[in-house]
């Protein structure tokens, strides 16, 4: 049942729902941001603590995220002083196997990792496809040949975002081929009209020779399509594999895995349900698709017992597989509330943002601006003004908050905001392995572990320890006039041709740096800076000898001066710099801890590799006293006065929606997006027709549209909305930024 | 007297249980460790008990099979393994610690100690305080249970263990790749960065034992004897651990005493558990270390000198020396594009540029037709289906050349198909072309090499053609990556002084005396698409390019003699010795695949991520 927004009616059935007994079905409260969902599940808590104290532990307190679930804890406790635990699903799903090892099947000593750590473990497991070895893996009948793997890493990648999706949706590898032979035949044993005049019509002339097929060439696309599936299958299984082996899971592993167990085990989850009685669930929208299935493991099908607060018009999750109406429509009452405390011109915006309606007329205020600048320095420069306004007339720092779908792309804006002295909390995927301040602490410790970096200690010799001129740094890259025999010979050229490359370049910087031999060559000023940094340097390698590598990595960092303040730099930067070497040496820190007896050597190889991949480690500065330039994912358990979403145009927000190298559908099964082999066209015909059947496009921007309105709703005050450029004409991305100009130009009377 | 888990020793005088049991019983005691070891042995070696293999290898594995054991509450999955090993240390004529302590009341006298002192953490159940403080009062001395905390080892130099870990694998294989772990292990002799020397020096394919024959540092030699003695005590029959850790402690010693005794502890350990099930081979003992170190914290010594550099100014620029002093149509692009990736690939030449397989496979296709073309030079009357299958031939044998630039074999295969593919697309336009106005090939991969203005540019043409009907010359430059999709592109690249290549050419091949009339870019990356090339004519005067990007237009003379003058204008700039700095770009795209993006510290912010999947 659901109750309809309206006050009385809203009231009198809130009240009614947080009065029902525990075991009544699922619960949940919708309503945009500020209508107080959240409070609903805090009063829920309360009522039926009073009915039975013993529920206080028999609780779970969650949220779709963690800091979400801490907030959530929080609430409780102000509101019934009772402290209760708040926890993840996945962490109550991780403590669940630990507790029966045996019963897991998995390996004993379970670690919950990073899932940039699965990434690696994904490596290890796709490893024979990549290797030598790769058609004895693949054996004869299956041809290599397939959509994307002439790219391997990104066929890698795409494996693995399509393996977690199957993973959370509790498709195994075997319903993966299933489902994939099911789709083929239904797909290719009778195609769709691929001349119908809608598809030709809806499909870009440079795509349009995809569907110029005949029965042999579909013939041919369904090998490929088939051999996909089998590969993929056989890197899902050995992802699995080496998980189980290995005895590392992610959050979302956990959950899948402690599903299963509860599922094979009834006893078990008997036992848990009898302990546990009730969940309470914020912004359960977003919960995936894997900790769904572990909530109704645990309370059975009918979620009896769970409240949820949430609303499936602010999910965000859903491409990365989380399925909001799963939940929404089991719920046996749904109380629909309305925003209380969201100004009416942002309440209306956020409705009008998401339901793309150009037309929806704003109340009158001015709660909702737009800026369009025509540079990005230029907005980051007109919005950091706006920030610093806003500070200046009395707005605290942690109550302003400048956000975009990720963090990864504003450091512009940061650099805009400190070079004014307003200190900033980062939140969010900070794109780390990018960021200068970064990069020189990682070749300072580069050039401690191994001078023959090159590319680390030609860094390290124009950071602030030394700045070298370019003429020395030159200098030092060359050959001395007269060297010192060299340790050890360089082996003969190498058969392969076309190497022009010398390989006494390979060997000379590091030489001349680490032994002097090239220090008779520079100005006495180089000399000198060279001659400290070698003496330093010695100290480096013995705390490397001595203490353990992430204790080193700290204290070379700090000795090699790159904490403190420079001159000329507001303290907004240094505590910038401060905290993004402090997240890098944390990533070193947790990997010395999950790799003991690892050196800093294999610690920076990692980071390494986490800066090859799409994303990165996240920062979470919580510290209230700056203005908190975030992803928007992760200000969702926080309010502020003033939001600014910045860089609202088309390919920036939202970006353009580029597939994967192949699509997978339960009906459909796989989608390969290009035509391998022997093919006419660049596309597969049956990616070309689900494009245009399934319109992922169009889903993809429908809940880039529900972040985007999150992010308005985070805000209590005034919502400034920038962006620069002329904007396009919104057809391959929506103009966010110009839409809302548009909707601004709507103020009622 | 001091009883501690055995994993605690050496600590101070103390002793383990095992060892003063045995005293007073007259009878072999297993310690712990000894148990978790034939636990993991047993389970490894006897097919009935059928644990899978991530089981086993769990590090708490043993230790949570022998409480289940002493609980006497064995899970149905461990009851055969449980079974193995109640009955072979009962055949064994051995006791386990709770089994000696029933036996050691009666000779409780032999204690001889006024006060028995024991770990906490040997008092886990009740049965095990009884049983301890029976014997204390059978033996008139005081008990006294104290907390050392957790039962682990004391830290250890984890290092060292991984050495001597990566030291075993090496002694059972002889891979190259554990000798280059150990090397940089503390115990292997080398100092460090002699170490890092010796792995640069033999680059990625080089063994390391082979640079160490030919070196002169006498640590890289002993460190190669020490190898073999190592491999030659692992390969002894009847090896045992302790005697190949004895070789490696000879070989190699280790100063960090809680390290050695660590090691020498699990190998006895081991040692002894292989009565039990005789084989074993390098991963068995290694196994062993992981389980029984898992736990162990790592040595760490506190850091008390740290004393922040002070920040500096830049030092005062001077002029840059530059040592090329020849110039090449890519070091100019190179430098129009960015002035600091000029400075980094050709001033410093400290990071090679290792390419990517985009790259490769363009080194491989521009092979295979130079192949091709040093044997066919004319296409007017050859035989198709030869033609083809020669060229065919010409790209696998090319590509198998460079097999090993790819960074993975299946990139390879593909790849390979891909250039097979399109090399059907290059000959059919070959033949088209020659039927349309037949030509000869009079050069491929031409050296060229000319001084303009008193500088010197050399690089390589890919083809050259002579027209049969005016004799005139075609320039011809294969692309197997991006490029322009349009004449008037190509032009406009031309202009803004982004693109000396084709220009170059022009001026060396005129030099040389051809008359070149047309310069031409031959796509080569997409098999789907037949060969289009951008194709300039070379005229006096040009007309306005046609609009809609069209594949062919005009380049005029002028045009020519203006990137010329840049290029010479260029080459003095560099090659004057006044150049102290050297920018980067502003144009954060240019960064994207740029090799020495890590080593650059002016490089612009990047901005965009324009997709998302």
């Amino acid at each position: 049942m659901t109750v309809p927004a309206g006050d009385n009616v809203t009231v009198l059935a809130l009240e009614r729902a947080i009065a029902l007994p525990p075991e009544h079905g699922l619960i949940a409260f919708t309503g945009l941001p500020t209508s107080g969902k959240t409070e609903a599940l805090v009063r829920r808590f309360a009522a039926l603590l009073a009915g039975d104290a013993t529920l206080a532990d028999a609780a779970i307190v969650t949220a779709a995220r963690e800091d979400g679930a801490r907030a959530l804890a929080v609430r409780i406790r102000a509101a019934t002083g009772i402290a209760v635990r708040s926890a993840t699903l996945d962490g109550l799903a991780l403590e669940l196997l630990r507790a029966h090892p045996l019963e897991t099947g998995l390996a004993l000593d379970l670690e919950l990792v990073d899932p940039l750590d699965a990434e690696e473990i994904f490596e290890r497991a796709a490893a024979p496809l990549f290797s030598a070895e790769w058609s004895d893996w693949l054996g004869t009948e299956v041809d290599p040949e397939i959509a994307g793997l002439r790219t391997p890493d990104r066929f890698a990648d795409a494996a693995l975002r399509l393996i977690r999706k199957l993973r959370d949706a509790g498709i195994d590898d075997d319903a993966l081929l299933a489902t994939a032979k099911r789709g083929a035949a239904q797909f290719y044993a009778n195609p769709p009209n691929l001349s119908s005049p809608a598809l030709v019509a809806a499909t870009k002339d440079e795509h349009r020779a995809s569907l110029a097929v005949d029965a042999l060439e579909l013939e041919r696309q369904r090998k490929r399509e088939l051999d996909l599936a089998k590969i993929l299958a056989r890197l899902y299984r050995a992802y699995v594999d080496e998980l189980v082996r290995r005895g590392c899971l992610t959050p979302s592993d956990a959950l899948v895995e402690a599903t299963r167990l509860l599922d094979a085990r009834p006893a078990i989850a008997r036992a848990l349900r009898r302990r546990l009685r009730i969940a309470l669930v914020d912004d359960a929208h977003d919960l995936s698709n894997a900790a769904l299935r572990f909530l109704r493991a645990l309370f059975g099908d009918a979620l009896d017992g769970v409240s949820v607060a949430g609303d499936p018009d602010l999910a965000t999750q859903t491409f990365a597989g989380s399925r909001p109406a799963k939940l929404f429509t089991r719920a046996v009452l749904t109380v629909a509330l309305v925003p209380r405390a969201l100004p009416p011109q942002i309440g209306a915006l956020v409705r009008a943002v998401i339901d793309a309606d150009p037309m929806r007329v704003l109340p009158p205020g001015d709660a909702v601006r737009t800026l369009r600048l025509p540079d990005r320095a230029a907005e980051a420069a007109a919005v950091a003004e706006r920030v610093a306004a806003a500070i200046a007339a009395g707005t605290p720092p942690g109550r302003i908050a400048v956000v975009h779908r990720t963090l990864r792309t504003l450091a512009l804006l940061e650099d805009a905001l400190v070079e004014r002295g307003i200190a900033i909390a980062p939140r969010g995927d900070p794109a780390l392995f990018e960021r200068a301040e970064v990069l020189d602490a990682l070749a300072v410790l580069w050039a401690a572990v191994d001078p023959f970096r090159h590319e680390y200690l030609l860094r390290a010799l124009q950071a602030p320890l030394l700045r070298l001129s370019d003429a020395s740094i030159a200098i030092l890259c060359g050959e001395p006039a007269s060297p010192q025999p060299a340790l050890f010979e360089l082996p003969d050229d190498e058969p392969e041709t076309d190497r022009r490359w010398d390989r006494k370049r390979e060997l000379r910087l590091a030489t001349n740096v680490v032994r002097g031999e090239r220090d008779g060559d520079l100005a006495p000023l180089a000399r000198e800076r060279l001659h400290a940094f070698r003496e330093r340097r010695a100290r480096w390698q013995r705390w490397l000898a001595e203490a353990e590598p992430a204790a080193a990595a700290r204290a070379i960092v700090e000795d090699a001066g790159l904490l403190g303040a420079r001159a000329g730099e507001t303290p907004a930067r240094t505590r910038l710099r401060a905290t993004l070497v402090e997240r890098t040496l944390t990533v070193i820190d947790a990997y010395a801890v999950r790799h003991p007896r690892a050196s800093l050597a294999d610690a920076l190889a990692y980071c390494e590799r986490l800066a090859a991949a799409e994303s990165g480690p996240e920062i979470v500065d919580e510290r209230d006293d700056a203005v908190v330039v975030a992803s928007i994912d992760r200000v969702m358990s926080r309010r502020f006065d003033q939001v600014f979403v910045v860089d609202a145009r088309a390919g920036a927000f939202p970006p353009y929606y580029v597939p994967d190298a192949f699509l997978f559908s339960t009906s459909w099964g796989m989608i390969p997006k290009e035509s391998a082999g022997d093919a006419p066209a660049a596309r597969t015909a049956k990616f070309t027709w689900y494009e245009h059947n399934a319109k992922p496009r169009a889903a993809f921007v429908k809940e880039q549209r529900r972040l985007f309105a999150a992010a308005l709703g985070r805000a209590d005050v005034a919502v400034t909305i920038s962006a620069s450029g002329r904007p396009t004409r919104g057809i391959a991305a929506p103009e966010l930024a110009a839409e809302i100009e548009a909707l601004a130009a709507n103020f009622s009377p | 007297m001091l009883l501690v888990d055995e994993r605690r020793l050496p600590h101070g005088d103390a002793i383990a249980p095992a060892a003063l049991l045995s005293r007073l019983v007259g009878r072999r005691v297993l310690g712990e460790g000894e148990r978790r070891a034939i636990v993991r042995r047993i389970a490894a070696t006897r097919e009935d008990v059928r644990l899978p293999r991530h089981l086993r290898a769990s590090p708490s594995f043993a230790g949570r099979v022998l409480d289940a054991i002493d609980a006497d509450d064995v899970p149905a999955v461990l009851e055969p393994l449980a079974t193995h090993v109640g009955t072979l240390v009962a055949f064994a004529g051995s006791l386990d610690i709770r089994g000696a302590l029933r036996h050691a009341a009666k000779n409780a006298a032999a204690l001889g100690t006024q006060t028995l002192t024991i770990d906490a953490a040997l008092l886990a159940t009740d049965d095990d305080r009884f049983a301890w403080r029976r014997l204390a009062t059978e033996a008139g001395a005081a008990f006294e249970p104290v907390d050392l905390g957790p039962p682990v080892a004391p830290p250890a130099d984890l290092a060292v263990v991984e050495g001597f870990a990566a030291l075993l694998r090496y002694a059972a294989t002889q891979r190259d790749a554990d000798a280059r772990v150990f090397v940089l292990a503390p115990q292997s002799g080398v100092a460090a960065d002699d170490a890092r020397t010796l792995l640069a020096t033999a680059g990625e394919r080089t063994p390391l034992l082979d640079v160490v024959a030919k070196g002169t540092l006498a640590d890289a030699t002993r460190f190669a004897q020490g190898l073999a003695r190592v491999t030659a005590a692992y390969r002894t029959p009847h090896a045992s651990g302790e005697s190949v850790l004895g070789a490696a402690l000879g070989a190699f010693p280790i100063g960090d005493d809680a390290t050695r005794a660590a090691l020498e502890r699990i190998v006895r350990d081991f040692d002894a558990a292989r009565a039990f099930a005789e084989p074993w081979e390098a991963p068995d003992l290694i196994a062993e270390l992981d389980a029984e170190l898992a736990a162990t914290p790592r040595r760490s010594a506190p850091i008390a000198e740290i004393a922040p550099a002070p920040p500096v100014d830049d030092e005062p620029a001077a002029p840059v020396p530059i040592r090329k002093l020849s110039f090449s149509a890519s070091s100019l692009n190179a430098y129009a594009e960015c002035a600091r990736k000029w400075w980094f690939r050709y001033a410093c030449a400290a990071v090679e540029d290792r390419g990517s397989s985009a790259s490769f496979y363009g080194i491989a296709f521009h092979a295979a037709l130079e192949d091709f073309h040093r044997v066919h030079t004319r296409f007017d009357d050859a035989d198709p289906r030869s033609l083809e299958s020669f060229l065919d031939y010409c790209v696998a044998t090319a590509f198998d050349r460079h097999r090993t630039r790819f960074d993975a074999p299946v990139e390879f295969e593909l790849q390979k198909r891909r250039a097979r593919r399109t090399a059907k697309k290059y000959l059919a336009w070959l033949l088209e072309r020659a039927r349309r106005a037949p030509f000869e090939v009079i050069g491929c991969e031409t050296a060229t090499d000319v001084e303009l203005d008193g500088h010197r540019f050399v690089g390589f043409i890919d083809r050259l053609d002579r027209d049969d009907r005016s004799g005139t010359v075609t320039v011809v430059d294969y692309k197997t990556g991006s490029i322009a999709t349009s004449a008037e592109e190509y032009l406009a690249e031309v202009r803004r002084f982004r693109e000396f290549q084709l220009p170059f050419y022009f001026w060396a091949r005129t030099a040389a005396g051809d008359v070149v009339t047309r310069l031409a870019l031959v796509p080569l990356k997409d098999a789907l698409l037949d060969v289009a090339p951008i194709e300039l004519e070379v005229v006096m005067t040009s007309r306005a390019p046609r609009r809609g990007g069209g594949a062919t237009g005009e380049i005029a003379y002028g045009e020519l003699e203006r990137a010329r003058t840049r290029m010479v204008a260029l080459a003095g700039e560099l090659s004057s010795g006044i150049l102290a700095a050297f920018p980067a770009t502003t144009d954060p795209d240019a960064c994207r695949y740029c090799a020495y993006a890590s080593a650059c510290r002016e490089r612009p912010l990047a901005l965009e991520e324009r997709f998302a999947r």
